[in-house]
């Protein structure tokens, strides 16, 4: 008779809440819950819970009255026109949001230029500052107008309108890469809001984000705000993780995907730029985020993420910063501003500072009554005053005191003045004759011409942004009527030359979702093709994983994605072929075969093309079982033993993949596991066990790569300390290794940290009094076994403990691997639950828990857990100890997932051998 | 509702349309209000919703009951008033900054406010719609999962784990509630 697991049945349980069980599966379910009193109260449970939702759900929504008796007419009066549209054309009201960029743009006023990029000259001639520029330029912008937002491009003449994103979810913010070549932009398609990056033509399309909490580009409100870093690789995006009122700034390498987390706090969509240099990333948080009103601060860390200043913290504590700055071009320091009433009229008093990161040094600039804009390369200050019935006047000011008096019409409002990249002024007024002006005013105000006027709505006002192209030819201003925001595109070099040109109408937007249009930028071709902006990395579902299962009878090589696509046999060859590994450069996997005979060594392309036989030796030559990589990071060697036939000692090689130069690494016969090259490839590190030891102890050894100058690492351990772990670490640079080292004695501290240099002196890192599990980059990893607990001490003194298992279990023993990042992922077995995976960061200041109960047997063993090079996936192999004949399992994790839902299950393969993931080249 | 009626909305027969909004306007005023949790913005989107399937008839292939699709329509418009709030967050966020003004609580936290004693609510109001609007469809408008997969596009297993990890923080909150 069938009888159902517990498991089983607790999953049947929550299927049969959902009606998803047949009648088999429901008698059997019964049967198992008869028998079962664990498992009937929980069921018990769970079918009580149904109940109390409808009771609340009804209880909450049934007694609200239903829909007012206007919804039939209203839709009645606008379904009239249904057959002759099939767009809504009237009828959204416009919404909260809308109203908010109406007032927000009647708010900025002020003016904050472009990055600047080029020097100005303050020429007062007629003559436009223009680049030479292709004309077909691109305009990329989000609009709703197919009904959901979408991104488009278009050239500025309104030609070559094209629907990037085409996608029922929402997409828009977008941003140029800078060499004009991608778009980065948000997106809903995945269910929440997360950046992608697509190519120019909408090809090419990569999730950068996932996971639970929503990403964000920040917002080009201020003229300032680009996400991209000078250089493209990498780009700024703000989190909102789920249940927390603080947002995190974080900035992502796009090709490999490492996030350096900036700042978190009540972050300011706008503000968030790269210095010209991209040394340093500039954003403005709230101070005082629990008191309004708000509180403005200006901060700038380096773009590593490290020495973040406080601008509030290095000026007087009378002024207030605004919520405003520029970056110089030529100094490599950013320019703010500050308010201060003065006593005793009270008068509001602008200081403009100017404040050199990499000296931490602040200038004052100038004292000024009330800020416009001010141009700082120049030693140019640009003064205005509006608003009052006097209308637009502004006031060039320079430093000597002299100006130019500007009064444009007394009978206009100004809305808003942007500084272009080459230093020209775009001014959109808003006149009381129901016009809309846009003017253009050279460097230094000497001149002043307008551009164009329009008819706008006086109920609704305009938000009238302005974008300009980075070579100051065109402008984008959007305006508002009563149901749509409209985008206009102005050629400045014609409007100036033919006062009647009109502007080219870009596609409306009814919603209220609004992004800014982004122009894409100049580009020069030569340098773009030479140091293109780097493309992110395949998309992390995509990596392969090359790995040898005996699903068809005999072992193969097999490589799949993560997700489990495109399973693809390599071999396909009745012989043995197993413990396959990638090539640095991810073009050619090398591999054990028996095809010939006897266990040899070879290589094929990635696709399984090109097979050739690297060696022919009677001694069954193989890789380490522990699954270091045999390749040089150069890609050019291999490492593998030999074993003499009939014994159990083998000897280490290293030979060229062309089959030359092989060279005895060891020349005693020994047992040699845990090879590796060191990372400039100069030296090779082993662990050598001597089997005639008592206790087996294991020691470390280092050999150049020419198999010379042999030293043992661990020769000069004191008496009573001896090298545990069989783990070690290279230094970055390669000349020196950590390893950890117990104690046997009970006296003293009982573990430590070793540097070792490669003569084998060594120098202490550390001390603890529990034994050491790991240590990195001055992060101590204390376990003991049987182990409730991890900890972590940091250098700085601070700690962390995971508490491992639940509270009854003891963790019986851990697995854990480091990636080359220095994230952890460990398994502890735990005597009652089975294998618990968790993650953990370098140091420890943020952990998860990645799956409860993996494999609910106590006896698996899990070993050979490897990181996908980008930290996105785990694999690991599980063996059942208990049944040899059983195939290994291989378990593909989505980490990234899993640290957000605990509850996603792993990919499982049937394997025979250790996973290699294709590297990044 | 017969493919005649279908056929008369689609040329704009107002008896017809007046019959369709009838048949519709209280289940999908239900669905808005159970998902936005706002009488006025539910009337707000029961009126998109069925003018946008009035509008979009002609896409109505059969495939699923005209139900289920309407209701499709209504998830979908309901699901981007509530993205348009998340935005509306952000913009005032910025305005707040430029005019320094505080903003002002939105629907869903003075909800909370006010309920603050319903464990139950502080944690659905939690949920991300992801997980929410499954059990919403599941135990207010007693839809089965393949109904709520079709509405929703996504796979009856997605629906089911969707509703296993809402059922599981529910259970915990209602439990600790019956105590």
């Amino acid at each position: 008779m069938n009888q159902i697991s517990h498991k089983q049945a607790i999953k049947w349980i929550h299927r049969r809440l959902d009606g998803l069980l047949t009648k088999k599966q429901h008698s059997l379910l019964d049967e198992h819950l008869y028998s079962c009193d664990s498992c009937r109260a929980y069921a018990a449970e769970m079918d009580w819970l149904p109940a109390q939702l409808q009771n609340k759900f009804h209880a909450r929504w049934d007694e609200k009255p239903g829909p007012s008796s206007k919804i039939m007419q209203q839709i009645t009066e606008k379904a009239r026109n249904i057959p002759m549209t099939n767009r809504i054309s009237s009828g959204i009201k416009l919404s909260a949001g809308a109203v908010t960029l109406i007032v927000l743009a009647f708010a900025i006023n002020f003016a904050v230029s472009q990055l600047r990029n080029s020097s100005v000259t303050a020429t007062g001639t007629e003559t436009v500052n223009t680049l030479q520029q292709a004309e077909d330029r691109l305009l990329a912008f989000a609009s709703d107008q197919t009904g959901n937002s979408e991104i488009y491009t278009m050239r500025a003449d309104g030609s070559g309108l094209t629907n990037l994103t085409n996608d029922p979810a929402y997409d828009g913010s977008p941003f140029w890469s800078p060499d004009g070549k991608r778009i980065a932009f948000e997106s809903d398609r995945s269910g929440i809001s997360q950046i992608y990056l697509m190519d120019a033509d909408s090809s090419n399309v990569i999730q950068l984000t996932t996971g639970e909490a929503a990403h964000y580009l920040p917002m080009n409100i201020d003229g300032i705000t680009y996400p991209w870093s000078p250089d493209g690789s990498k780009i700024l995006f703000l989190e909102d993780d789920p249940g927390e009122q603080v947002w995190t700034l974080i900035s992502q390498n796009i090709k490999d995907g490492d996030k350096i987390f900036l700042a978190t706090g009540q972050l300011y969509y706008n503000g968030v730029s790269w210095s010209p240099d991209g040394n340093y990333i500039g954003y403005i948080l709230d101070a005082s985020p629990d008191s309004p009103p708000l509180d403005p601060d200006i901060h700038i860390t380096d773009a590593n993420g490290n020495n973040p200043r406080d601008l509030k913290k290095v000026v007087p504590h009378t002024e207030q910063l605004d919520s405003r700055y520029r970056w110089s071009s030529d100094r490599g320091s950013i320019i703010f501003t500050t308010t201060r009433s003065d006593p005793p009229h009270a008068t509001l008093v602008t200081i403009v500072y100017e404040y050199e990161p990499s000296s931490d040094t602040l200038l004052q600039k100038d004292n000024l009554k009330e800020m416009g804009d001010w141009e700082d390369s120049q030693h140019l200050v640009t003064e205005f005053r509006s608003f009052e019935s006097s209308g637009l006047i502004s006031v060039w000011q320079y430093p000597d005191g002299k100006g130019n008096l500007l009064d444009v019409d007394t009978q206009c409002l100004e809305l808003n003045i942007k500084r272009s990249p080459l230093g020209n002024l775009a001014i959109a007024a808003y006149c009381r004759d129901n016009q809309f002006r846009l003017y253009w005013a050279n460097t230094d105000g000497s001149m002043i011409k307008q551009l164009l006027s329009l008819p706008v709505d006086a109920t609704v006002g305009s938000p009238a942004n302005i974008v300009w192209s980075p070579d100051d030819r065109y402008i984008t201003f959007d305006l508002a009527s009563s149901n749509q925001f409209n985008v206009y595109i102005v050629d400045t070099e014609k409007a100036l030359s033919d006062p009647s040109t009109q502007p080219v109408q870009v596609l409306s937007s009814e919603d209220t979702d609004y992004s800014m249009p982004s122009w894409q930028p100049v580009m020069n071709n030569k340098v773009a093709e030479e140091e293109p902006t780097p493309q992110p990395s395949p998309q992390a579902k995509s990596r392969l994983l090359a790995f040898a299962s005996t699903q068809n009878g005999d072992s193969d090589i097999y490589t799949m994605h993560a997700d489990g696509s495109e399973l693809t046999n390599l071999t396909n060859d009745p012989a043995y072929d197993g413990n396959p590994f990638w090539s640095p450069d991810g073009n050619r996997i090398a591999f054990q075969s028996d095809r010939s005979g006897s266990t040899q060594i070879y290589l094929m392309d990635a696709d399984g093309s090109n097979i050739s036989q690297l060696t022919n030796e009677d001694s069954n030559p193989q890789f380490d079982i522990n699954g270091n990589t045999p390749w040089s990071p150069d890609g050019r060697r291999l490492i593998f033993s030999q074993f003499s036939n009939g014994e159990r000692k083998s000897k280490l090689y290293s030979m060229d993949v062309d089959r030359t130069n092989k060279i005895t690494l060891t020349n005693e016969p020994g047992e040699y596991v845990w090879p590796s090259w060191s990372p400039n490839g100069e030296y090779i590190a082993f662990i050598s066990y001597e089997s005639q030891e008592r206790p087996i102890v294991p020691h470390l050894f280092v050999v150049d790569k020419n198999g010379n100058g042999l030293v043992e690492l661990t020769g000069s351990l004191p008496m009573g300390e001896s090298f545990s772990a069989g783990n070690y670490y290279w230094s970055k640079d390669g000349t020196s290794i950590f390893f950890m080292v117990d104690r046997n004695e009970n006296q003293g501290p009982a573990s430590t940290v070793y540097e070792a240099n490669l003569d084998g002196s060594l120098n202490v890192i550390t001390r603890a009094s529990k034994p050491i599990l790991d240590w990195w980059n001055g992060t101590v990893l204390e376990s003991e076994t049987p182990a409730p607990a991890l900890t972590w001490l940091r250098s700085d003194g601070s700690q962390a403990t995971l508490d491992l298992c639940r509270s009854t279990d003891q963790a019986l023993n851990i697995a854990y691997k480091r990636s080359y990042n220095g994230n952890l992922v460990f398994g502890a077995n735990c005597s009652a639950s089975g294998w618990i995976l968790y993650w953990a960061n370098p140091d420890g200041t943020a952990t998860s828990k990645l799956m409860d109960s993996l494999i609910p047997v106590r006896n698996d063993i899990l070993f050979n857990i490897t990181w996908s090079p980008d930290d996105h996936f785990i694999a690991f192999v599980s063996l059942d100890s208990d049944s040899s004949n059983v195939p290994n399992t291989l378990y593909v994790l989505d980490v990234e997932q899993a640290r957000n839902d605990p509850s996603i299950q792993p990919l499982k393969m049937e394997t025979s051998s250790n996973p290699s993931w294709r590297p990044i080249p | 509702m017969d493919y005649r009626l279908i056929e008369l909305c689609r040329v704009g027969d107002s008896t017809a349309i007046e019959n369709f909004v009838r048949t519709y306007q209280q289940d999908v005023y239900r669905l808005a209000l159970s998902i936005l949790d706002n009488p006025a913005e539910a009337e707000d989107a029961t009126q998109e919703a069925l003018l946008s399937a009035l509008r979009s008839l002609d896409s109505f292939q059969g495939a699923s009951s005209l139900k289920t699709w309407v209701y499709s329509i209504t998830v979908n418009i309901c699901r981007n008033r509530l993205q348009r709030h998340k935005r509306n967050e952000r913009l005032t966020k910025i305005l707040g900054e430029v005019l320094r003004v505080r903003s002002t609580p939105s629907v869903e936290e003075d909800t909370i406010q006010h309920e603050s004693n319903e464990a139950l609510w502080r944690v659905i109001h939690g949920m991300d719609e992801k997980h929410r609007i499954p059990v919403v469809l599941r135990y207010y408008h007693d839809l089965s999962v393949a109904e709520i997969a079709h509405i929703l596009q996504i796979p009856e297993g997605t629906v089911h784990s969707r509703l296993n990890i809402a059922r599981r923080q529910l259970h915990d909150v209602l439990k600790e509630g019956r105590l």
